[in-house]
């Protein structure tokens, strides 16, 4: 193997099959300030006592103020655009946006369907993902396109922010120059990418994925002004369904894959009432091969447990600074699936009872899947 | 917000997605690499002052994150354990599914430090004298890592994993 194939190597990694980032801005500026104090105290002669509790609020033991609202401020601009209608949040479970054209041989691989971004891939096959789709939903970015124009004729580089959930960091990208318009809408490069407002306060970027890829503009431009909008595609479809769950809870985000024929929901994170943004469920199924296995962290507690008659692990990992406890229970073959629940932030084994209580195997038959993995 | 968190969010906002991937490569789990980030901006968000007053934040911010991931890795918690150990030598399967599998897996199979060093070089594009200066050690160190490295990931790759011995597997290799 020589460097351009690990090149290629990384590029295939890391350009694909992305969740929505579970990383809080807001967070981590908390815990800084924490420990900030807590040097500063120490360095000051501070009582052991108080620092002793500065220490623990810094670790996170202690109580965790509620996220405040981190993402960007709102700019209101002129309507540029008719259809489709802005709307400020999308279903997880249907993909808002697809590729309405793509070059000979590229088809859609995978993608990640959240509220308020949603992120698909293209490529010729698996291994290599050659394009990329990424749009966000209305008032989620704090630049309108007539804003970014007129930073890049003043010599600015304007930085178009683009909030993906509440208290997470999102998207960044820096417009280079202005792109000719996507059907009709301002448009701007970002180096492969093409950047648009495709609707009122809502934008688009697409383009080639890598950086060592031969840029093609025209083609660029040709599959931008093909994306197509407005949850058209078919719902996404889950081989199994959690039932009984809190009814206040509700699937945050799915990563998905493409293949036989549907688009088939493989890792979906949880959201509700008494679920902190750094601490949703996640729920990872794929379908079982000869090969599959599990990965896990060992925390010192770690066990083999049959549940509901299926061999499973389950793995508790204590919390520590800037991650929580979890709980998980991976079964690496469970009636033709590969299954992994993981819980976060909780001593108590949550992962463990949504396993045993929640859970309904559908199978590999993708006839007996459904398209409400809450039910 | 002070002017001070205004310059530390909108730092990590436009660099969010660079920073999950290069954590994503070193620890070839998504979630663990949220993790990762997050506690890599934590230590910036108490270092800021010094980060920004660094050449380059871009290479601080990278520094601080690949230290957390090797830290992290000499913790006993964070070792990888595959169930039925029987993963790093695995054939790509037909499905798209398991041949990216299969290339995490490899990647997993390189020692840390060494994947370390193959991300800063061959993702990050750093030269040798960058990547010494992340790692904390001397080019000469970088060098013969990488090399290793390349090695392990070739072996991890290698195609026909049918049983042979450690030697017969060096002697092809050279």
């Amino acid at each position: 193997m020589d460097e351009p194939q690990v090149r290629a190597l990384f590029e295939r990694l890391s350009g694909t099959d992305a969740p929505v980032s579970r990383v809080d801005v807001g967070l981590a500026r908390l815990r800084g300030r924490r420990r900030l104090r807590l040097r500063r105290a120490v360095l000051s002669g501070t009582p052991a006592v108080a620092v002793a509790v500065l220490a623990l609020s810094a670790s996170g033991l202690v109580s965790v103020l509620p996220h405040g609202t981190h993402g960007p401020h709102r700019n209101s601009h002129p309507v540029s655009g008719s259809p489709p209608p802005a709307t400020r949040s999308f279903s997880p479970l249907i993909p808002y946006a697809e590729f309405g054209w793509l070059p000979r041989g590229v088809s859609l691989l995978t993608g990640t369907t959240g509220r308020f971004s949603q992120y698909t891939t293209a490529g010729p096959n698996a291994n290599r993902t050659t394009w990329t789709l990424a749009v966000i939903a209305e008032g989620r970015c704090d630049h309108s396109s007539g804003q970014i124009l007129r930073q890049l004729r003043r010599g600015g580089h304007p930085v178009l922010r683009c909030g993906a959930e509440p208290g997470h960091a999102g998207y960044g990208w820096s417009p280079q120059r202005q792109a000719p318009s996507v059907n009709g809408h301002l448009a701007f490069w970002i180096d492969h990418q093409i950047a648009w407002e495709y609707t009122r306060d809502s934008w688009a970027v697409v383009g080639q994925s890598g950086r060592h890829v031969p840029m093609h503009p025209r083609l660029i431009e040709k599959v931008a002004a093909g994306v197509l909008f407005g949850a058209h595609q078919p719902a996404l479809m889950f081989p199994i369904q959690l039932t009984g769950l809190p009814a206040t809870w509700r699937v945050d985000s799915v990563s998905f894959v493409s293949g036989a024929g549907a688009l088939r929901g493989r890792q979906f994170i949880l959201a509700g009432a008494g679920l902190l943004p750094t601490a949703q469920p996640m729920v990872d199924v794929r379908l079982a091969g000869p090969a599959s296995s599990c990965y896990f962290y060992p925390g010192g507690q770690s066990q083999h447990r049959t549940i509901s008659g299926i061999a499973t692990v389950v793995t508790y990992r204590s919390g520590g600074p800037g991650f929580p406890a979890t709980f998980q229970v991976c079964a690496a073959h469970a009636h033709g699936l590969s299954l992994s629940i993981a819980t976060y932030g909780s001593e108590r084994p949550r992962a463990v009872s949504i396993f045993r209580d929640h859970l309904r195997i559908l199978g590999p038959d993708p006839s007996r899947w459904t398209a409400q993995p809450l039910g | 917000m002070s002017s001070r968190d205004d310059e530390y969010t909108e730092y990590i906002s436009a660099r969010m997605m660079s920073l999950r991937r290069t954590a994503y490569l070193l620890c070839q789990d998504w979630h663990r690499a949220d993790d990762l980030v997050q506690a890599a901006i934590t230590k910036l968000y108490v270092h800021w002052s010094r980060a920004r007053a660094a050449d380059h934040i871009d290479a601080y911010a990278r520094t601080v994150l690949v230290h957390e991931f090797l830290g992290e890795r000499r913790s006993a918690w964070a070792r990888r354990v595959s169930l039925d150990g029987r993963v790093t030598e695995a054939r790509a399967d037909a499905t798209d599914h398991d041949a990216l599998l299969d290339l995490r897996t490899a990647l997993a199979a390189v020692p840390p430090r060494q994947r370390a060093t193959l991300v800063l070089r061959f993702y990050c594009d750093l030269n040798v004298e960058q990547t010494a200066q992340v790692l904390g050690c001397s080019p000469g160190t970088v060098k013969s890592q990488t090399v290793k490295g390349l090695a392990a990931l070739r072996r991890a790759l290698d195609p026909d994993p049918g049983p042979q011995s450690a030697g017969e597997r060096k002697s092809r290799h050279g």
